[in-house]
């Protein structure tokens, strides 16, 4: 058949006109169709018997006189749409703000013209006069719209001018205001580039390797930004007092009261000169500080308030940063279809790559994980499970995991011994003990430990042979995190049981182990570094089968999150201590960042970024959560030196509070109520009462979303069955058209009525019965 | 960057800032980066059109698979990108674009033919484009094919609408990392 027969049957048969015009009005979305008019002008329909048809615009010349018929069977046919069989939506159409119609697209196509777009504008300003908007929503609303700068700028010059609306005093106020609050908005967009520290370097480092690489200094520049205000915490309220205690009051004032002098060597062990410094629990004084006269302040209570301070802030802190990862990567990503193959295709490019090298891996790279997708696939199918093989596998995971814990007891078991034969021999005074080597002992154990059992751990899991590679890696970050976990836990205990009781003070031998740690813990990550990559790099350009290492994101950045795990249990015992991590870390990341540069190469591997940040900022939470658990118990339990500190001749720390509230109590009556009131059984249970409700309404909630959530989705997916069923009766109708008369509305009513009673149900089985309803409907007329 | 602050006026910056996603220290950066790839002809006259193979003389572009498209789709004119056309680009692939704007581009570039439907011929192109020199066999490219529109196409129409790819492309949390230069 000629296509120029199809048009003519088209123009003359009615109803096949306004079907293709109904089709070419609605769009997906209900809502929109009084106002946004659908831009798929250039679509084209298939016909069963094989024609392209290419519905025109709603430019088309509809008749007058049809027009009311027209309105009413649309109606009816919309009511018979397969997705309008969803009842249980409401179908009010709301208003929503400008700015809410900004973040809506208006989906201009490419070859978009003038009239379109003054289509768009006609309904912005619709939009404007009907609803009070201010200079910054109607900004939002153009930003947004995916035209090019030329057309925004007239398009907000028009709109602009049209809002001549007359100004009250109020609104003048309100719109003054918005402005100001528009400039600080600006202001501090400007000022927060001051804490895009590094950039250039991220920049360059992106580049090159792709945002896997990246993630790790993203990370570790984070971490660095966590632990400024820290800093400032702990030298604010607890050094400077201090320092002022120390040149006012101290007996001998300044240093001269110090036995020591400054070697080099203290930098190294922390102990010595450093000892009887700001830079351990243990100088810091119990009375109060007076530097200006009749102001005290009390460094004990400061000490203990300051502490829950920087918990407190870390907790804030890290809660937020997680739970924003994981809505961000697992809820709103979630869903019951799963998109590797679109995620893989469409997400695949990383368009910061600015090198021809990284460019040309990531495509290899792409191409293999394409492959193996697709092998994977057919292979996961094929696979037959024998009962010996299955057997076999189970019971190597068995013996794998019994040698993993016996890995772990074994390390804690010589950090331990080693603890206890050689460390705390440096503070006991009666014993001979070697001036370096002793102290460094331990620290040099933990870490050897750490850098030479994970590779056990390697070997263990290739053999173990998992499905996915991934699978692979989080048993591994898993091992890895148990066993430094593990080997704190064991100090943690030594210190507060042995070390507490056999040490004068104690709480400063424990500074200083945790400085050590520190320290020793750099020097292997600088060794590392120096060894594994430029040392290869040197090998590798003398011997060509020696390739340039990769770089390990996942070991370096856990690395970070056992470091920063070492500065929050030392916090409490060494104030100082965040001065010697914000050091570390810069230090690591200049040494980091130039021996990336240098002497890695891109990895072929697919890095998953967004999950995997996720998983590391859990891991910072849990050891956060750990270190918290560490402190807690030796600020409540465990009995404070008498010979130093703030806290000498009390049972446990936090007997300072319990007295000062003792203290208001018998002080003041009414404070005494409060406190007998808040403590009393039944607020307490009220409370607990109270927030359990809260959390069942929100789970509440949570679930009715979820559910709203899957009824859209069903929504959706019968949308897109209107199309075909539309589709079905065009087809129909036409097939038939040419036997009808051409009053396009009764055919239409006629077929309407035929289908009796109108199926509820959605999908092919009611479009199967619309066409048969077609079929039989010409033979009623 | 003192040169190119007499470039613009304070009004013309002020424009720029409201009508893109980037600070005015951004925007002079893209002007000092427009500049350098053609200094003669930007010296002479800021409104210049550069012809799109100096455009893909950008770092980011040089080794991006789509940088013929990505011209195409932000030259307001099809044969050269004047400045604005160029902060228009910077302007969406920068950190400061909301997504919704992101996809919308996104959908534009992968979407070669230009009617608005991403269809298999399309697909196909991406993918090729995509692996470089390694080239996928036929039949792996029909199967990758096959399994796109399974997972993306919700109205079995064999394309891709814009819709659909909206729907599913904001479920990826990769999509907005990646889609971006870094300034």
């Amino acid at each position: 058949m000629a296509s120029e027969n199809n048009l003519s049957t088209f123009q003359d048969n009615g109803v096949s006109r306004r079907l293709v015009a109904a089709n070419a009005q609605y769009s997906l979305s209900d809502e929109e169709d009084n106002l946004t008019p659908n831009h798929h002008s250039g679509t084209q329909y298939m016909l069963s018997n094989g024609d392209i048809v290419t519905p025109v615009s709603q430019g088309m010349v509809i008749d007058e006189m049809e027009e009311s018929i027209f309105d009413q069977s649309m109606v009816e046919l919309r009511k018979e749409l397969p997705s309008r069989q969803l009842d249980t939506l409401t179908e009010s159409v709301t208003w929503t703000s400008m700015r809410k119609r900004a973040t809506s697209i208006y989906h201009i196509t490419m070859t978009s013209n003038q009239r379109q777009e003054d289509e768009i504008v006609e309904s912005l300003e619709r939009e404007i006069d009907l609803v009070d908007s201010s200079p910054q929503d109607i900004d939002e609303a153009v930003r947004t719209m995916p035209t090019t700068l030329s057309r925004k700028r007239s398009i907000k010059r028009k709109l602009s001018s049209r809002r001549k609306r007359k100004l009250t005093r109020t609104k003048l106020v309100k719109y003054w205001f918005a402005m100001l609050w528009q400039q600080t908005k600006y202001q501090l967009r400007k000022w927060r580039r001051i804490f895009d520290l590094w950039s250039s370097h991220l920049t360059v480092i992106e580049g090159c390797f792709g945002t896997s690489v990246a993630s790790y200094f993203i990370f570790l520049k984070w971490v660095l930004l966590m632990n400024i205000p820290i800093f400032l915490l702990t030298f604010g309220f607890l050094v400077i007092p201090q320092i002022l205690y120390r040149f006012h009051q101290l007996e001998p004032s300044g240093y001269a009261g110090n036995s020591e002098s400054f070697t080099g060597i203290e930098l190294l062990t922390g102990s010595g000169f450093f000892t009887n410094t700001e830079m351990y629990y243990g100088f810091y004084t119990d009375k109060a500080v007076e530097a200006v006269t009749n102001l005290e302040y009390k460094m004990k209570y400061a000490y203990l308030l300051t502490c829950g301070g920087y918990y407190l802030f870390c907790l804030i802190l890290l809660g937020y940063s997680y739970l924003k990862s994981y809505r961000k990567y697992y809820i709103d990503a979630g869903g019951t279809i799963s998109l590797y193959y679109f995620n893989l295709v469409y997400c695949g490019w990383d368009y910061g790559i600015k090198s021809h090298e990284a460019s040309v891996l990531k495509q290899s790279s792409i191409y293999q994980e394409i492959k193996e997708y697709l092998a994977g696939k057919n292979v996961n199918q094929r696979r037959n499970k024998s009962h010996q093989a299955f057997c076999n596998k189970w019971a190597f995971i068995i013996l794998a995991w019994a040698v993993v814990v016996s890995l772990l007891a074994a390390s804690g078991y010589i950090t331990y011994t080693v603890s206890n034969k050689l460390s705390i021999k440096t503070a006991l005074d009666n014993s001979t003990s070697i001036p370096v080597v002793s102290p460094l002992a331990m620290p040099v154990v933990l870490s050897s430990i750490q850098l030479f059992v994970p590779m056990i751990f390697t070997f263990l899991e290739t053999s173990e042979n998992y499905s996915q590679p991934k699978y692979e890696l989080y048993v591994h970050m898993f091992r890895d995190m148990a066993l430094k976990a593990t080997m704190l836990a064991v100090l943690v205990y030594f210190w507060f049981k042995i070390a507490a009781s056999k040490l004068e003070c104690w709480e400063t031998f424990v500074g200083e182990e945790i400085y050590r740690l520190v320290i020793v813990d750099l020097i292997f990550t600088l060794g590392y570094s120096f060894f594994m990559e430029f040392c290869r790099k040197l090998f590798s350009l003398k011997w060509r089968s020696i390739e340039r290492a990769e770089f390990a994101t996942g070991r370096h950045t856990l690395e970070l999150v056992y470091s920063q795990s070492l500065c929050w249990l030392g916090l409490f015992y060494s104030p100082l201590l965040p001065v010697v991590v914000i050091l570390k870390l810069i230090i690591i990341f200049y040494i980091k960042r130039f021996s990336v540069v240098q002497n890695c190469r891109p990895s072929l591997k697919p890095w998953r970024a967004s999950r995997t940040h996720t998983i590391f900022v859990g891991y910072l939470f849990i050891f956060f959560i750990l270190s918290c658990v560490a402190v807690g118990f030796g600020i409540f339990l465990v009995k404070p030196s008498t010979a130093c500190g703030p806290y000498k001749n009390y049972d446990t720390s936090y007997q300072v509070m319990t007295d000062l509230i003792d203290k208001w109590k018998a002080d003041n009556h009414i404070v005494k109520e409060i406190f007998s009131f808040i403590s009393s059984p039944g607020f307490i249970s009220g409370l607990l009462v109270f927030l359990g409700m809260v959390l069942y309404y929100t789970r509440t909630v949570m679930l009715s979303h979820r559910e709203r959530v899957e009824q859209f989705k069903m929504q959706l997916a019968s949308e897109g069955k209107d199309k075909k069923f539309l589709l079905n009766l065009l087809n129909q109708v036409r097939v038939r058209g040419r036997r009808v008369s051409k009053h396009p509305g009764p055919t239409l009513h006629k077929t309407m009525e035929a289908i009796s009673p109108a199926q509820k149900a959605g999908g092919k089985v009611f479009v199967k019965s619309v066409a048969e309803g077609a079929l039989i409907a010409p033979s009623n007329i | 960057m003192g040169g190119s602050q007499s470039v613009f006026t304070e009004e013309e910056l002020d424009d720029y800032q409201t009508l893109t996603y980037l600070s005015k220290k951004e925007i002079l950066h893209v002007f000092k980066r427009f500049k350098s790839l053609a200094p003669g002809l930007v010296d002479a006259n800021k409104n210049v059109k550069l012809p799109l193979s100096k455009i893909t003389e950008m770092p980011e572009l040089k080794v991006n698979p789509f940088r013929d498209q990505i011209c195409k789709v932000f030259s307001s004119s099809g044969d050269g990108m004047t400045f604005e056309d160029f902060l228009d680009m910077m302007s969406v692939f920068s950190d400061g674009a909301p997504k919704n704007v992101k996809v919308e581009y996104a959908f534009r570039v992968y979407d070669f033919d230009g009617d608005d439907l991403i269809s298999d011929t399309d697909l196909q192109n991406v993918i090729e484009k995509l692996t470089g020199a390694n080239q996928l066999s036929e039949a792996d490219m029909q199967q990758l094919i096959e399994n796109i529109m399974e997972e993306a196409d919700l109205d079995d129409d064999k394309t891709l609408s814009f819709a659909e790819f909206e729907h599913v492309i904001s479920k990826a949390p990769d999509f907005v990392n990646s889609f971006r230069f870094r300034m």
